[in-house]
């Protein structure tokens, strides 16, 4: 179709425009020109609105069914239900390109639309520059390595189809949230780079770039939740996470991004680690890359490998040691104008506990960052292949994450500059005791699972000192206002929405926190064979087999497991479970059956049948999984209650 | 303060009456391994929906009815398909870098901040340099503060 041509060209013109755009704002830069400046700007806008038209485009052309583009006869079909036209854009290498630069373009966008009242400002555009260099970088992928409108003459009859596995709606979410959230820390960056290459070094760059860090940093994390929700969903085992090497890429940079979100702070508040935070977002920044790389080059394999290309690794390699070599630049370039204004008073402080913090958290990065790469360095050393699983990282990671929760309570509650005894006592001994109090009541009631017992203490002892902080702050506008509860406690949020929506953060993490420890640690898993009106027990549960029937969806042929479900001898309902076969792909598919309940989920998963009508089936009961998704929703609630406009 | 901790006592007895204490799954035995399949998928076990995957956890399970200790199940596979079928890798040789690497890397980057935080407390960094243009805009801010 002729309008596809529209998009080919955009894309090529855009790097053309790009180019020049980048060499104007290099020499305005240089020179201090606004002429040249003003250029960049404009031509930012123009590449903005040229990747647009690329992107909508290839979009249209999957709608439209247009399968003389290659990626669309690629990655859909005439069969391909209409929503999921959409989500094929990601579903391929080349797709996934021009996605990546879509985001760009529209953060670099809204960057230009949301603070054009400092056009007057050079740090506005030598934050441009480095925003239109990355895009340029993004924009010679997708012209000569990656390119997704390749064309086939003749064209096929039909695509080849959509891989089962993103035939789901969280789909639809899970990837663009990620890639927001990975192309969101590109802003922060380059506002960093602009600060470094401006000199303008005070706390200017970080409030401009407080609430791009915050927003990025948010939608990764609930983009995380939701690949954790589609794993459930999807992948049939009963969990959310494996330690895939996809999942830990995107992990990574969004433990480095929460290390970053706090150490601004002390920068904010004390004038110290100004290095480090330049260190810290460059790091991000480039974690990011490495996570795109990672998926992108093959290097790894993974659930999430749907689109390998390895010859993309080595430009992405480039561009990560060019980024790299070029923020180490520029950072020992203004070292001296770098220094920290004032010194650690106390190691009872809370800048000393988030600087705790941000060991923890850089710890955490490096423990998974290291142990993804190692089956790949462990074959260059010694030339055989090893695997490096779930079990090692629960192993490495657990005792950090158990030490993060704690500084997860401590940090709100501790005084700046030096806490007393006092101090302390007041705010940490109640949390303490709860947390002591709870893990005597799990030994009382035979729960004796150590690490679980100390995993719920952390976070027993996380949320009361939370709560007790929203207490005593409200309690303290009562005394002063004569407010009632609630009305204190709105306002009290409302007028500092930055330091509560974090606490309302710590609060999600908390209860994030105890669902995954729940769930780990107390799931119950059993395997069985039913035929029709036959009935098992699992745990308190009583499940009994209707019937096992064959079905045809458009695109798929499926087999259906209905079995109605009895809480002791109360019905619950009806659960069904499938397996699919899609016609295009002939993958066979799973579609687990969840009974989801606020303390826990009956999770059913239809293994296999056999001629004679019998089921097999595996069926987990999970307990506070609940409490993953319930905890993503609060941390959601605090960051945009931390975003919100004043 | 104490609606929160009795809320969060109640969560916690919950989950001792009615899911008490984990008795070993069969999974637990299958998490120790990822999946040997000819494709190189590289993923766990548990995880992978290979067409193969079910196959090798029938043999595990079939090892372990004969009675072969963890242990020897674990050495069957790796004789039959290699180190790469487990899931954490040796804490041998090369293998023990992984194991240790990490820890001395938090432990390393802790001593690293405690040093350069007492350096920082033994020296008195000097006060940052104040420009005319910050004295003005700190006597505009004292200025607006006041009315």
């Amino acid at each position: 179709m002729k309008f596809t041509y529209l998009g080919e060209w955009a894309m090529r013109f855009d790097l053309v425009i790009a180019t020049l755009g980048l060499l104007g704002g290099v020499w305005g830069l240089w020179k201090k020109d606004g002429r040249f400046l003003e250029f960049q700007r404009r031509s930012l806008m123009l590449s903005c609105g040229l990747v647009l038209a690329a992107t909508v485009t290839l979009v249209g052309a999957f709608f439209l069914h247009d399968f003389s583009i290659r990626y669309v006869a690629n990655y859909s079909s005439l069969n391909l239900p209409m929503g999921y036209c959409l989500t094929a854009l990601w579903a391929g290498q080349e797709g996934s390109q021009l996605f990546w630069l879509f985001v760009l373009a529209a953060f670099s966008a809204a960057y230009l639309w949301v603070h054009r009242r400092d056009r007057s400002d050079i740090h506005f555009h030598a934050t441009a520059t480095v925003l239109l260099l990355i895009q340029h970088f993004f924009l010679a992928i997708v012209n000569f390595a990656s390119d997704p409108y390749v064309r086939l003459d003749p064209p096929p009859a039909d695509g080849n189809g959509l891989n089962p596995l993103l035939q789901h709606p969280a789909m639809a979410i899970h990837p663009p949230m990620l890639y927001v959230g990975f192309v969101g820390m590109a802003v922060p960056f380059a506002c960093a780079m602009g600060a470094l290459l401006t000199g303008r070094l005070d706390e200017g760059w970080i409030k401009k770039c407080r609430s791009w860090t915050i927003f990025a940093w948010t939608v990764l994390g609930v983009g995380i939740l939701l690949g954790g929700r589609w794993a459930y969903d999807e992948l049939g085992w009963g969990g959310y996470w494996g330690w895939d090497p996809v999942e830990n890429s995107s992990f990574i940079p969004w433990l480095t991004a929460t290390a970053f979100l706090h150490s601004v702070m002390i920068q904010e508040r004390r004038g110290m680690l100004k290095i480090w935070n330049m260190s810290l977002i460059t790091i991000t920044f480039l974690l990011t890359i490495f996570g795109t790389y990672m998926t992108r080059s093959g290097v790894v394999a993974s659930v999430h490998s749907f689109a390998r290309q390895p010859m993309l690794g080595g430009m992405f390699l480039v561009f990560l040691g060019s980024c790299a070599a070029f923020a180490t630049g520029l950072i020992v370039w203004r070292y001296g104008a770098l220094r920290s204004e004032r010194r650690i008073e106390s190691f009872l402080s809370r800048e000393a506990v988030f600087l705790f913090n941000n060991v923890i958290l850089l710890g955490l990065a490096f423990a998974i960052l290291f142990g993804t790469c190692f089956p790949t360095m462990y074959e260059m050393v010694k030339g055989t292949r090893i695997s490096v699983g779930p079990q090692f990282f629960n192993r490495v990671t657990i005792p950090l994450f158990l030490i993060l929760l704690v500084l997860t309570g401590v940090g709100p509650a501790i005084s700046w500059r030096k806490a007393t005894g006092s101090n302390l006592a007041r705010n940490f001994l109640t949390p303490a005791a709860g947390a002591a109090l709870s893990v005597g009541i799990l030994w009382a009631g035979g729960v004796r699972h150590p690490k679980a017992a100390m995993g719920i203490g952390c976070i027993v002892f996380v949320l009361s000192c939370l709560i007790l902080e929203f207490y005593r702050d409200t309690a303290a506008r009562r005394r002063s206002t004569g407010e009632a509860f609630f009305p204190a406690m709105g306002r009290l949020i409302g007028k500092n929405r930055r330091r509560y929506g974090g606490y309302i953060v710590h609060v999600g993490v908390a209860v994030t926190a105890l669902g995954i420890v729940a769930s780990s640690a107390y799931q119950v898993e059993k395997q069985l064979e039913l035929q029709p009106g036959q009935s098992a027990r699992v745990e308190r549960f009583r499940l009994e087999m209707v019937d096992l029937t064959d079905g045809v969806l458009p695109n798929a042929k499926t087999v259906r497991l209905r079995l109605n479900v009895f809480n002791e001898n109360r019905p619950m309902g009806e659960l069904v479970a499938e397996k699919r076969l899609y016609e295009k792909t002939e993958q066979p598919h799973t579609e687990t059956g969840v009974m989801a309940r606020f303390f826990y989920d009956l999770y059913v998963v239809l293994a296999g049948w056999s001629g004679d009508g019998t089921a097999m089936i595996h069926v987990y009961v999970n307990p506070l999984v609940s409490w993953v998704w319930l905890g993503g929703g609060i941390l959601l609630m605090g960051a945009v209650v931390c975003l919100w406009p004043k | 303060m104490f609606v929160a901790e009795v809320s969060a006592s109640l969560v916690l007895l919950h989950l001792a009456l009615f899911f008490p204490a984990a008795t070993p799954q069969p999974s637990d035995l299958v998490s120790e391994f990822m999946c040997p399949c000819p494709d190189r998928c590289g993923k766990a076990l548990e995880v992978c929906e290979c067409s193969d995957a079910a196959g090798y956890i029938q043999e595990l399970m079939d090892l372990r009815s004969r009675g072969l200790s963890r242990e020897a199940v674990r050495e069957k596979f790796v004789e039959k398909y290699g180190p790469s079928v487990l899931a954490s890798p040796p804490a041998k040789g090369f293998g023990l870098v992984v194991y240790l690497l990490p820890p001395l890397a938090v432990l390393g980057g802790a001593v690293l901040a405690v040093g350069v935080a007492r350096r920082w407390k033994r020296r008195p960094v000097g006060a940052p340099k104040v420009t005319d243009a910050d004295l003005k805009r700190a006597e505009e801010a004292m200025k607006k503060w006041r009315s």
